[in-house]
C-alpha cells in the first residue's frame, strides 16, 4: 500500500462521514481512525517487520485547522531513507523558513540505497518549520516539513 | 558511423566465417561497391578487418574506443536502450542524463564518457577515471514504479553488473550493500542513482555505473590502491570495453521485468552475492551511525542490521564498514 492508496482511504472516509478504519493481509496492517480535532490518524505497522518501521502514530494531511490556530499542513516523507536538505553539504538548503512554495517546488532529496530522490512539495503555502534533520534518516510518512 | 557502416560491422560481428564482398553486399541489399567502401571506412576507424583472397573478409580486432553505432549494433533492440550517446569527455554522465530528463527526454537513454572529469560519488567522493580504462555510464529512465520503490533500481543494478562481470571474466563478484561490486576484496564497481521531475512533473531516475575495467594499480590515485581493483587485474588480461557494456545492458534488461513485477528474485540474487549478510558492521547513514550484524535484505533491498542489544534495525541508506567477519 502506498500513500496515495493511503490518501483515498482517507478521501473515503470523510466522504462517507466514517470515524474509523482497519484492513489487514498477509504482512501488513493499517487502522485509521479521526483524531479528536478531526484529524485523520494513521498507524501503519507491518507485522513481518521485527523493527516498527512507523511506532508512534503519523499524523498526515493535516487539512483541517486546530482549534484556535492557523491551518498547518505538513510535507511528509513518501520513503523510508535519509533527508538532506539541500543538494551538498557546501550548498545554500532547497528552502527555508518563510519560503513559498508550489506543487512543483523541490524541497529536499531523500536517500534511499544510494538514490538520490528529488521530494516535491506537492502543495502550495509557506514553509513554516523544517521538521526533519539534515543528515538523519525519516521513515515513511514523517514529517519533513510544515507548511502555512 | 553511417547507417550502412553500422549494419555492415554487425554483420560482420555476426559472421564467425571470411564473407565476401559479394555475399555481404547480397545480405545487406547494397552494392558491392558501398560494401567495399563501407569496409574501408571501418578500416579507417581502426576496425581490423582481414581480407582474405579467395574467401572474402572477416572482422578481427574492434578498437579500443568505444562508438555508440557499434554498441548499438553489439546490444541489438533492446527493451531497455532506444539510444546510446558517448562522450569523449565531459564532467558526468549523470549531470547530463539529468538534463536530458528535466528537458522532458523520454525514458531509454544510456551516456557513456570515455573520460569523466567531475566523476564523482555522492557529497565530492571521488571515483578514479582513467581515460578509457573503464566503462562509465548514465542511464536515463522513467520505470513505472511508485517513487517510494524507486530505491530497487540500486539493487537491480548491482546485480545485473554483478552478473555481467561474473559471464565475461568467469568471476564470482560480490555485492557490498548497497551498491559496490567487489572482486577479490577490491571494489570494482559502483552504482549511483538520482531521481528528479520534468517540467511536466513527469518522474524519471537516471541511473549511474562506473566499472574498473582495464585499471592496473598504478592507475589509481595513491589513497584508493588498496581498495580499489579491476577486472583486468583479476582476468589477467586486458578485456573489450565494449563487450563489457553490451553485457551489462543485457542483465538489465533481462531483469527489467523483475523489477516492477517479481523484485523478490533480484532479493534473493543480491542475499546470494552479499559481501555483509553474516558480518558485524558499522553502518554510517548521514551523521547517524549503528553498528550490528548484517541479518538479511527485506522486500525492497533494505538492510536489517541487529544491534548489540538484540534490536533489529532497517536501514535504507548508508556508508558500511566491515568490523569482522
Amino acid at each position: 500500500m502506498d500513500l496515495k492508496e493511503i490518501k483515498e482511504i482517507i478521501a473515503l472516509m470523510r466522504k462517507n462521514d466514517l470515524s474509523e478504519f482497519k484492513l489487514e493481509r498477509e504482512g501488513f496492517k493499517i487502522a485509521l481512525k479521526k483524531g479528536t480535532d478531526f484529524q485523520p490518524v494513521v498507524t501503519a505497522s507491518s507485522t513481518a517487520a521485527p523493527a516498527p518501521a512507523a511506532a508512534a502514530p503519523v499524523s498526515i494531511l493535516a487539512s483541517a485547522p486546530p482549534p484556535g490556530g492557523e491551518a498547518l499542513r505538513e510535507i511528509v516523507s513518501p520513503m523510508v531513507g535519509t533527508f538532506y536538505g539541500s543538494p551538498s553539504p557546501e550548498s545554500p538548503p532547497y528552502v527555508t523558513v518563510g519560503q513559498e512554495v508550489t506543487e512543483e517546488t523541490v524541497v529536499c532529496i531523500i536517500e534511499a540505497m544510494k538514490v538520490m530522490n528529488e521530494i516535491k512539495a506537492e502543495a502550495r503555502g509557506i514553509i513554516a518549520e523544517v521538521a526533519a534533520e539534515s543528515g538523519k534518516p525519516v521513515q515513511y510518512g514523517q514529517a519533513l516539513f510544515k507548511l502555512k | 558511423m553511417n547507417p550502412l557502416d553500422a549494419r555492415l560491422l554487425r554483420t560482420l560481428r555476426e559472421t564467425q566465417v571470411h564473407l565476401p564482398a559479394g555475399d555481404l553486399a547480397a545480405q545487406l541489399g547494397e552494392s558491392v561497391a558501398a560494401i567495399r567502401a563501407g569496409l574501408a571506412a571501418l578500416n579507417a576507424a581502426g576496425f581490423e578487418i582481414e581480407d582474405r583472397p579467395g574467401f572474402g573478409f572477416r572482422l578481427i580486432a574492434a578498437p579500443d574506443r568505444l562508438i555508440a553505432d557499434d554498441l548499438t549494433a553489439r546490444l541489438g533492440a533492446s527493451p531497455l536502450i532506444r539510444e546510446i550517446l558517448i562522450f569523449a569527455e565531459t564532467e558526468s554522465t549523470n549531470d547530463i542524463a539529468t538534463r536530458l530528463g528535466r528537458s522532458g527526454a523520454p525514458g531509454g537513454v544510456a551516456i557513456f564518457a570515455e573520460h569523466q572529469t567531475a566523476g564523482r560519488g555522492r557529497f565530492g567522493r571521488r571515483w578514479a577515471s582513467a581515460s578509457h580504462r573503464g566503462l562509465w555510464f548514465s542511464l536515463l529512465l522513467r520505470p513505472a514504479l511508485q517513487q517510494a520503490e524507486w530505491a530497487r533500481l540500486t539493487t537491480w543494478a548491482a546485480v545485473s553488473v554483478a552478473a555481467a562481470i561474473d559471464e565475461t571474466i568467469g568471476a564470482k563478484s560480490a555485492i557490498k550493500w548497497p551498491n559496490d561490486v567487489f572482486l577479490a576484496d577490491k571494489k570494482v564497481a559502483g552504482i549511483l542513482a538520482e531521481s528528479g521531475a520534468d517540467s511536466t512533473g513527469g518522474p524519471f531516475a537516471v541511473l549511474g555505473i562506473g566499472v574498473n575495467v582495464n585499471h592496473e594499480p598504478d592507475d589509481f590515485p595513491d589513497d584508493l590502491r588498496a581498495t580499489a581493483g579491476s577486472l583486468r587485474m583479476t582476468a589477467g588480461a586486458p578485456l573489450d570495453r565494449a563487450a563489457l557494456a553490451t553485457a551489462i545492458l543485457r542483465a538489465l534488461a533481462v531483469r527489467l521485468p523483475l523489477l516492477a513485477e517479481y523484485f523478490p528474485a533480484i532479493i534473493a540474487e543480491a542475499g546470494a552475492r552479499s559481501f555483509l549478510l553474516g558480518r558485524w558492521i558499522q553502518v554510517r547513514a548521514g551523521e547517524v551511525v549503528s553498528e550490528g550484524r548484517a541479518e538479511e535484505l527485506d522486500e525492497n533491498g533494505h538492510l536489517l542490521l541487529r544491534l548489540a542489544d538484540g534490536k533489529v534495525v532497517r536501514l535504507a541508506a548508508g556508508e558500511v564498514t566491515v568490523i569482522a567477519r
